[in-house]
């Protein structure tokens, strides 16, 4: 009974918390399947009364809302990948090597991050003109990785910097070389932050609309959030079918959690370090 | 520590040339593609249309392009949808960063601004009569014009036939008439609000200075001034605010566009609106069962006699950056035969932009569509076509006065004279 | 150099001799070897990708550029005045002060229930598993599409939040326009974008919660301390850095939202809710005003700048720096 007093409160605050955090979704669900009736009332169902499915059929048939889904997954992971690696390898240098002008690098590398996105544009337009990468899908990967790689970085390296130091001089006593040791001993540990670092730099390409609207113009190369867009029409927002595509473009997302969850959640530092 | 910083400048400067120096995209090839003879088209155009939001209408589009490519084998059409939304800020971008598709279909609203900057290939004058007259004005800059009228919509009143009847009033001809039967639905039927005037929908509360009386810009040679320090200008936007101020409109109209509008007009939450024949279209196709309850008629007039409204539309452009221009003005004119374009129209509830096709339409003879082209011919009017006029659409500077009336923040008079101030400070430049 | 050979220095046992500068240039120059190819591509791509944009837009900044001056490359050098209009005109003003303060209020409330959520997780309750899954969600989806979602939700007639609300007795809330108003268009705007922040936030915080050595925290027990004091003096210390990284990204990350005020500012009159990254945006597409739409960008970059760099005096000495 003690522990439903002490941990109670816990339960009821993750309860409340999770409704805050999954009736969007849920609404979003219910929405792709009602008919438009069901949606544009005064008192709004919490279930579907007559569940249609067709909304699903005809946003990847006609809408060709599969073909954009592997497009995004095409760019998103491609530039998960390729920022993972690149940034991994700027934060190692910048967490425990001696780089001249760290703190500046360091800095400069924040001030990117300071500008939105959109007052970028043109200028970038105009890099990737140059380079004859629009309407590529390489273009647009490097272009994310503009703006995924300096936070990666950030946010690898606050990880890295926690971990002792002691761990990798232990690994190089052993034999182990510098580069050995940030394999052996600093990849395993910062585990969760990487995967975080991963999560963070896919979602942030895989919602990505301005850049890949200015880039983009072929049908067949168009990804999901401007697929999504064209939804919302002149005149009457197709809002099932708008849900049903958001439903769609969501699930590969939450695939990626469900299996990475456990790394995610369950550390591995469990007693690596003593004292 | 010199040597540091030094390799600190050497990274930057690496970067900054690898960034500055891309390989240069000039137009080496196809110097050679422009062919003389007009049958022999060949090469690759890529054309961008305002996405309609439906597959069916962009089905029609895509045959265009199959069925042109059919006709003159070895030439490719590529089309590409673009967002309405985000047109504009797509079209500023790729003349601004050089790479433009060949041919576009440009919103009436932006010919002006986007020929000023040199974006377009000139076009011939056509012959009086052709055209809609309206819609070639709006595609002539400096006497020269610059784009093809395609298609065109005006709108006008839809209305509720049911309601009005419970409500005991005719349908309104008159800018009274309107009053008096908004109010009268207002008292009568409880549920549904008479009107649907938003805060954001220009095409709505523009016209009205034109129906009491007055201008919205002039033009002096080369340069524009605002007329709309007037007070015609001032009862105009008193006479559309009033309804929001008198709780005839719903109290989040202030807020709403277009699309808004039109929803609230299908899930029956307001008795009136202003649309167009496309608006008209979607209403009875996403509620079939409204067909038989609403009524369309012209615009109210103001108390000058005018009942003008707003002839929009798109012009049909050739890009001057365009590698094919002779690709692209035939497809340009393919698309503007009288049966393609007439196919289109049709589809979505436009109307053609040459005289024959809308006289082909039908709408003349179809009691619900008629007042759709009836104010296009005769009853409608296009904004000053001047090369700030979209940016003056595109920074909603109209919107935040009218939204500032309804609120009852200021008087009609100082928002007729606000927005004379900045229409002519963006004249300016 | 081996650390014996330093250790043996340090001992006292064996003089080296002085290195001659040939020598001290190549052992400086294979110290950096392995820095430089590890930060290479990164600082390519950061370099050339965004310096080049960076450096264009601050230029066009002091700048009076219309469309045909972007084509044309005929921009007229205007000096201060684009900032001079940024602070007089109301508009602009308004839009720089909706940030800081609506970016400040997102930051709060996305790191308080982020830090909220990770302790839950940490607690590893049962259905661990479901709410891990629930507060993941929201991360999962689209800011264009959550936007949509949430103005559906707010919706005056329509919206689920308002028939909610009025049932549960609040008539006030009969047909509300959230959107009509600056301030309610504000609160649901909060609520979307700390709906979408959490996750995130609560995952970092998570990572640094399990890099917390429990060893610690038993002997703090061991010395008496109750959950709260262990909270406030074991953990918080030592998750000081990433609450460093995690504050300073989450408020460039808010002072610099456009998706969510793109889609549901726009009703609120005279543009009061915009913030700068939308003002700057309009200014510059819609308007055609390239200069001014920079130097709102740019004013917006300093801002950020100076809080960065105050922020980071103030917590201290970040980790190892």
């Amino acid at each position: 009974m003690r522990w439903m007093l002490r941990r109670g409160w816990m339960y009821v605050c993750a309860l409340a918390i999770s409704a805050f955090a999954l009736f969007p979704i849920y609404y979003v669900v219910i929405t792709s399947l009602k008919p438009r009736s069901e949606i544009y009332t005064r008192t709004p169902d919490l279930w579907p009364n007559h569940p249609q499915w067709h909304q699903y059929t005809r946003v990847l048939g006609e809408g060709h809302v599969g073909r954009a889904l592997a497009n995004s997954l095409i760019i998103a992971g491609a530039t998960t990948i390729i920022c993972v690696v690149v940034a991994g390898m700027a934060a190692y240098a910048l967490a425990r090597l001696e780089v001249p002008l760290r703190r500046t690098l360091l800095m400069l590398i924040l001030t990117t991050q300071m500008f939105p996105l959109v007052v970028l544009i043109i200028p970038l337009f105009v890099l990737m003109r140059n380079a004859n990468l629009i309407g590529t899908y390489q273009g647009l990967v490097i272009a994310y990785l503009a703006f995924t790689v300096p936070l990666a970085i950030w946010i690898m390296r606050g990880f890295i910097v926690t971990i002792p130091e002691e761990l990798e001089h232990a690994a190089m006593i052993d034999g182990a070389t510098r580069v050995g040791a940030m394999f052996r001993v600093i990849l395993p540990i910062a585990g969760p932050g990487l995967v975080a670092t991963a999560t963070l730099s896919f979602i942030a390409a895989w919602n990505e609309f301005m850049l890949a609207l200015t880039f983009m113009n072929e049908e067949q190369k168009k990804t999901l959030p401007l697929v999504l867009q064209q939804f919302v029409g002149r005149g009457d927002v197709d809002w099932g079918a708008v849900m049903a595509t958001s439903v769609i473009y969501t699930l590969p997302v939450v695939v990626f959690f469900l299996l990475l969850r456990r790394r995610l959640m369950l550390g591995m530092t469990a007693g690596a370090v003593k004292g | 520590m010199r040597t540091p910083k030094v390799l600190l400048a050497v990274l930057c400067a690496a970067g900054l040339m690898l960034a500055a120096c891309g390989s240069d995209d000039k137009s080496s090839n196809d110097k050679a593609s422009a062919s003389s003879t007009p049958a022999k088209l060949s090469g690759s155009i890529d054309v961008w249309i305002m996405d309609p939001g439906s597959p069916k209408i962009q089905s029609v589009v895509k045959g265009y392009a199959t069925s042109f490519q059919a006709k003159h084998p070895g030439t490719t059409v590529n089309i590409e949808f673009v967002p309405w939304a985000q047109a504009h800020d797509k079209f500023t971008t790729s003349i601004a960063g050089g790479k433009t598709p060949d041919v576009a279909e440009m919103g009436t609203t932006w010919t002006p601004e986007f020929a000023d900057e040199g974006a377009f290939e000139q076009v011939s004058k056509p012959p009086a009569g052709q055209y809609v007259s309206s819609l070639v004005d709006a595609a002539t800059l400096d006497g020269k014009v610059w784009g093809k009228p395609w298609y065109a919509g005006s709108r006008a009143l839809i209305y509720r036939e049911d309601i009005l009847k419970k409500a005991g009033v005719e349908v309104p001809k008159t800018w009274d008439e309107l009053i008096a039967a908004s109010k009268a639905i207002k008292a009568k039927v409880p549920g549904i609000y008479p009107i649907g005037y938003t805060g954001l929908t220009e095409h709505m509360y523009l016209p009205t200075i034109w129906q009491a009386g007055g201008q919205i810009a002039k033009q002096d040679g080369d340069s524009w001034t605002s007329e709309l320090n007037t007070p015609q200008a001032a009862k105009a936007i008193q006479f559309y605010t009033d309804f929001y101020k008198e709780g005839l409109t719903p109290k989040a109209a202030i807020g709403w566009e277009e699309p808004d509008a039109q929803t609230a007009f299908i899930n029956g939450d307001i008795a009136m609106l202003i649309a167009g024949g496309w608006g008209y279209n979607a209403i009875i196709q996403t509620k079939p069962g409204m067909k038989s309850k609403i009524g369309t008629t012209l615009e109210p007039a103001g108390p000058s006699g005018k009942d003008t409204a707003f002839a929009g539309g798109s012009h049909l452009v050739v890009f001057n950056g365009s590698k094919n221009k002779d690709l692209a003005n035939a497809f340009v004119d393919y698309m503007l035969e009288p049966a393609n374009l007439n196919q289109f129209t049709s589809e979505i509830g436009f109307l053609p932009g040459t005289v024959a096709g809308i006289k082909a339409s039908g709408y003349l003879d179809d009691p619900i569509r008629k007042p759709f082209a009836e104010q296009l011919l005769d009853h409608s009017a296009v904004y000053p076509p001047s090369p700030r006029w979209g940016a003056l659409e595109g920074a909603n500077i109209f919107d935040g006065e009218i939204q500032k009336v309804m609120r009852g923040k200021q008087t009609p008079q100082q928002a007729a004279q606000n927005l004379a101030e900045k229409m002519d400070q963006e004249f300016a430049g | 150099m081996s650390t014996t050979t330093g250790q043996a220095v340090a001992a006292g046992r064996v003089s080296v001799p002085r290195p001659s500068a040939a020598e001290r240039l190549s052992r400086w120059a294979s110290k950096l070897t392995l820095p430089v190819i590890l930060l290479l591509p990164a600082m390519t791509i950061i370099v050339g990708l965004v310096g080049y944009p960076l450096v264009k837009t601050i230029w066009l900044s002091f700048t009076d550029t219309r469309l045909g001056d972007l084509i044309n490359g005929t921009s007229t050098w205007v000096g201060l005045e684009n900032y001079k209009e940024v602070f007089t005109d109301d508009q602009l003003r308004t839009s720089l002060i909706n940030t800081v303060v609506f970016g400040t209020a997102c930051v709060v409330g996305t790191m308080a229930l982020g830090m909220a959520v990770a302790l839950l997780l940490n607690q590893r309750l049962r259905f661990n598993w479901f709410f891990s899954l629930a507060v993941l969600l929201p991360w999962a989806v689209p800011a264009l599409a959550a936007s949509s979602i949430f103005k559906w939700l707010f919706d005056d007639r329509y919206g689920f939040v308002n028939w909610a609300l009025v049932k549960l007795g609040f008539d006030h809330f009969q047909d509300y326009a959230w959107f009509a108003d600056r301030n309610s268009a504000y609160v649901a705007m909060f609520v979307v974008v700390v709906w979408q922040s959490f996750p995130f936030i609560a995952l970092s915080l998570l990572a640094g919660l399990q890099t917390v050595p429990k060893d610690t925290l038993d002997a703090a027990s061991v010395d008496g301390a109750n959950a709260f004091q262990r909270f406030w003096l074991v953990t918080l210390p030592l998750l000081r850095p990433i609450i460093a990284v995690l504050v300073i990204f989450s408020t460039i990350w808010d002072f610099k939202i456009f998706d969510q005020v793109y889609v549901l500012a726009p009703g609120v009159p005279d543009r009061a809710a915009d913030t700068a990254a939308v003002t700057s945006y309009r200014e510059a597409f819609a308007l055609g005003h390239f200069g001014t739409g920079a130097a709102i960008a740019v004013v917006l970059f300093c801002v950020l700048l100076a809080f960065s760099i105050a922020y980071v005096r103030l917590i201290g000495k970040e980790g190892r720096t």
